[in-house]
């Protein structure tokens, strides 16, 4: 008997109807699997075969032949083994379903349980997108499929539940949609603890504003990683197409919490041991995304950052540019999104003690070599380059109360908002601006112009350089409420790229 | 570059490694003319001397293929050589024992022939120094050709401030061949002068500075000690002017500021307190008239002020004394770097300039 059902597999990020076919016919018994499954698929005939006979079904004594077709498309991940065993159960007539565009999802165990699988969320959602309206996942994925719309989900902890639930006994409730309620909880880095440091707050304050990336330069203590760690605090809340972005994204890393989605803006931190396929993803037979696309709408924070490999460094400047990255490799070219805000720290020189109280033992060549570390071309992308101070011990323990995150995400939400209703949902944020986009939204006085002029020769800029420090003072210019680029604004964003070389 | 027989005698001369100048010059006092050298039999001159190797590998130096050679490969290279003989040596060098044979040339040799005025400083010079020394080697380089070394610090900042002129000459502790490392140097390659007295192919040796601080003053009518350590090879060049009787001049420094005390000490001593070009060319006789300042907006006023009274200010004490929130405050600091009037000297601190 013949029988096929539908199943899903991904390709990066976008996922690809799988047709599985089962052919059960006298002969020799025996179970081929056909149609390009990688290994992970091919032993999934072993587990189908325990877990169908153990759920308390037969498994065929015939000769068995399953095909996953296009049978040109490499398939990949254990979602196909719930797919086939429903099919062999149907081809041998232990399970009736009319409807052939049902989606069965999921891993399976030899006992005949069903284990969750990661990538649900975009292999859901692009089954959505086809039309693909029924499904059948394990239970374990089920927070993850709760905050799609319009798609009737089945969560199954057996093989068993299936065929009384299609059987019609015992059926199953299908999940309920919850809602996105924006960010959880948060951790306890907030800027009210920082002390001081009026120049490196202001700083993060505009990066967070307009998207743009940042330096941090200080002496070892001063607080370089605690300013890191309140950025998420200050950034606006996710939006629900954001987080399902996210999601997605983690989703397919298999790095999602029982939360079933991301609702806070990642925060990404490698250790500088980090490897070039670390950072932006790859690998051998699967390729995963890496850290620049796990920190996707939110932040990947560098500390150390002459530590880092330089070769993992000057691979980030191609995202850093364009918020995506395609990683080819001989199985196929995948694109994942990486679209993040850059912030990195690091000491002024190698003792780390360049303009702080306490004495600085290099030599101006020592200085220089370890600031050559981080190129010029990379240096370039990163708009804002401040100096962290080192702390007195008397900041310490002042009683001066600081700004809370909350009072400053205000600013940010307005400004925000501000560069929200100018793009008009093409881009969010400044630092996406193309030429285009600059020339329209960033008219220049003739003051400002000479301004930039002396600054571009002075801190011998790019075309690029230029560019974004352009942005840097259209951001600026929108956490001060002006429509207009004024010379002040322009000045201000000069004094942030200071970072001499 | 047109050569006469003794020109090409003491290039010839000075392309020889294994002797020493001091030796070179004992040579050279044997004969009437340096062009003699070249008729001399150096086989029977070893048994006078004893020292085979040495005047053996001389010997094979004055031979028109060496000769040839040599020039040919200094050709290639760029480089100009210029022997004590010829007209284009730098005058005020010749009066002087420790004259090196060849200055060995890159760029614009015309450069020797002007009057020129010697500028140095120590590596470790302060940031608001360094743009006063740009600043000072600009104006001066309208009426001096700029003689400075070539490291880091003070004689960076005097190369840079000069260089827009053309009229730079960087002075090398080591050969022509090991020069051109920083992108400033190919820029005086191009615009100014690089001047080596070691023949191209010698690497740098500890007392090479030395020989180069001596030749720095020698050919200059003045030095302007912008920085110094107590015990900083600035110095040198300093008292090897003062010997030569050239006018010291020297930056004042407060007291307690260890890249200033060899500064100090040189005004003790007699050097003349300077802080800007008009305490120099007066003394050469020339008038300057100082371009005004641009003008500053009285935000600007109000924070210059501020960081003047201190010589080293946080960005948090100028918020402080100036009540201007942060944003604001950065704008002002920004302009009034480009203005030139302030400078950033690490850890968000300013100096005035």
């Amino acid at each position: 008997m013949l029988a096929n059902v539908k199943c899903f597999t991904l390709n990066g990020l976008d996922g690809y109807a799988v047709d599985v076919e089962a052919d059960v016919n006298n002969g020799m018994p025996s179970f081929e699997l056909v149609g390009l499954p990688d290994a992970a698929v091919k032993e999934s005939k072993e587990r189908v075969r325990s877990a169908v006979k153990n759920s308390g079904n037969v498994f065929p004594t015939h000769k068995i032949t399953v095909n996953l077709a296009p049978a040109d498309l490499r398939k990949e991940g254990t979602q196909f083994d719930l797919a086939i065993a429903v099919c062999i159960l149907k081809a041998t007539g232990q399970l009736y379903i009319g409807d052939e565009n049902v989606v069965f999802l999921g891993e399976l165990a030899l006992d005949g349980k069903v284990r969750g699988v990661s990538g649900m969320l975009p292999l859901l959602i692009s089954a959505r997108d086809r039309g693909y309206t029924t499904f059948f996942i394990p239970k374990d994925n089920e927070n993850e499929a709760s905050y799609l719309s319009g798609i009737t989900v089945y969560p199954v902890e057996r093989i068993s539940e299936i065929v009384s639930h299609i059987g019609g006994e015992n059926l199953i409730e299908p999940i309920r949609p919850h809602l996105f309620s924006g960010s959880s909880v948060r951790d306890d880095a907030d800027l009210s603890f920082v002390k001081g440091q009026a120049v490196a707050k202001r700083a993060v304050e505009i990066a967070v504003s307009g998207g743009h990336n940042i330096l941090l330069v200080g002496p070892p203590g001063a607080g370089k990683t605690m300013l890191a760690r309140c950025i998420p605090g200050i950034l606006p809340d996710l939006t629900f197409e954001e987080a399902l972005e996210v999601t997605k994204i983690h989703s397919v890393a298999g790095i999602l919490t029982e939360e079933g989605i991301v609702s806070n803006r990642p925060f990404r931190s490698p250790h500088h041991t980090a490897t070039t396929v670390s950072l932006c993803g790859g690998g051998n037979t699967k390729i995963h995304p890496g850290e620049v696309s796990l920190a996707h709408n939110g932040v990947l924070f560098l500390d150390e950052l002459p530590e880092y490999n330089r070769s993992a460094l000057e691979a980030l400047r191609q995202p850093l540019e364009d918020g995506v990255i395609t990683i080819a490799r001989s199985v196929g070219a995948y694109r994942y999104p990486a679209s993040f805000i850059l912030c990195a720290s690091m000491n002024p020189c190698p003792c780390g003690n360049y303009g702080s109280e306490k004495p600085c033992n290099c030599s101006p060549y020592d200085i220089k070599r370890y600031r050559a570390k981080i190129s010029g071309p990379l240096l370039d992308r990163i708009d804002l380059q401040v100096e962290v101070d080192s702390v007195s011990y008397d900041d310490l323990i002042s009683e001066k109360q600081e700004e809370p995150s909350s009072a400053v995400k205000l600013r940010v939400e307005a400004a925000r908002e501000i560069q929200r209703k100018r793009f008009r949902g093409k881009i969010h944020t400044n630092s996406e601006m193309r030429e285009r986009e600059l020339s329209v939204f960033c008219k220049l006085s003739s003051e400002c112009e000479t301004i930039l002029k002396s600054a571009f020769s002075r801190l011998d800029l790019s075309a690029r350089g230029r560019a974004r420090m352009i942005k840097v003072a259209r951001t600026i210019a929108d956490l001060d409420g002006s429509a207009e680029i004024e010379p002040k604004h322009i000045l201000e964003a000069v004094s942030y790229r200071t970072f001499e070389r | 570059m047109n050569y006469t027989r003794d020109d090409l005698a003491v290039i010839t001369l000075g392309s020889v490694l294994v002797l020493e100048e001091k030796k070179k010059w004992e040579l050279l006092e044997r004969y009437d003319a340096p062009s003699d050298l070249f008729t001399e039999d150096f086989s029977a001159f070893l048994i006078r001397n004893g020292k085979k190797d040495v005047y053996n590998s001389i010997g094979e130096a004055f031979t028109e293929e060496y000769l040839s050679a040599l020039l040919s490969d200094y050709e290639r290279k760029g480089i100009v050589a210029v022997p004590y003989t010829s007209a284009l040596y730098p005058s005020p060098l010749r009066d002087y024992e420790a004259k090196p044979l060849v200055l060995y040339c890159m760029g614009k040799v015309e450069l020797l022939q002007e009057p020129t005025f010697c500028i140095v400083g120590s590596r470790k010079t302060l940031p608001n120094i360094l743009k006063v020394t740009e600043q000072i080697a600009w104006d001066l380089s309208e009426h001096f050709a700029i003689v400075t070394g070539a490291a880091e610090g003070g004689d960076y900042a005097a190369t840079v401030g000069s260089i827009e002129r053309g009229k730079t000459v960087c002075v090398f502790p080591c050969g022509l061949d090991f020069a051109v490392k920083k992108r400033v140097h190919e820029r005086v390659r191009e615009r100014g002068l690089l001047v080596s007295p070691f023949p191209p192919s010698v690497s740098t040796r500890t007392y090479f500075y030395h020989i180069r601080n001596r030749i720095m003053a020698g050919m200059s009518r003045g030095v302007l000690v912008v920085s110094a350590g107590k015990k900083s090879g600035t110095l040198i060049t300093a008292h090897c002017a003062l010997e030569y009787g050239k006018p010291v001049y020297a930056f004042p420094y407060t007291i307690g500021t260890a890249s200033g005390e060899g500064a100090n000490a040189l005004l003790k001593k007699g050097a003349y307190p300077t802080e800007n070009v008009l305490d120099i060319l007066p003394d050469f006789g020339i008038n300057f008239e100082r371009t005004p300042d641009p003008s500053l907006t009285d935000e600007e006023k109000l924070v210059l002020d501020c960081i003047r009274e201190g010589e080293e200010v946080h960005v948090a004490q100028i918020g402080r004394l100036t009540n201007l929130d942060a944003s604001a405050l950065f704008a002002v600091l920004s302009a009034l770097e480009l203005k030139n009037r302030i400078v950033k000297s690490g850890g968000n601190k300013f100096r005035p300039v």
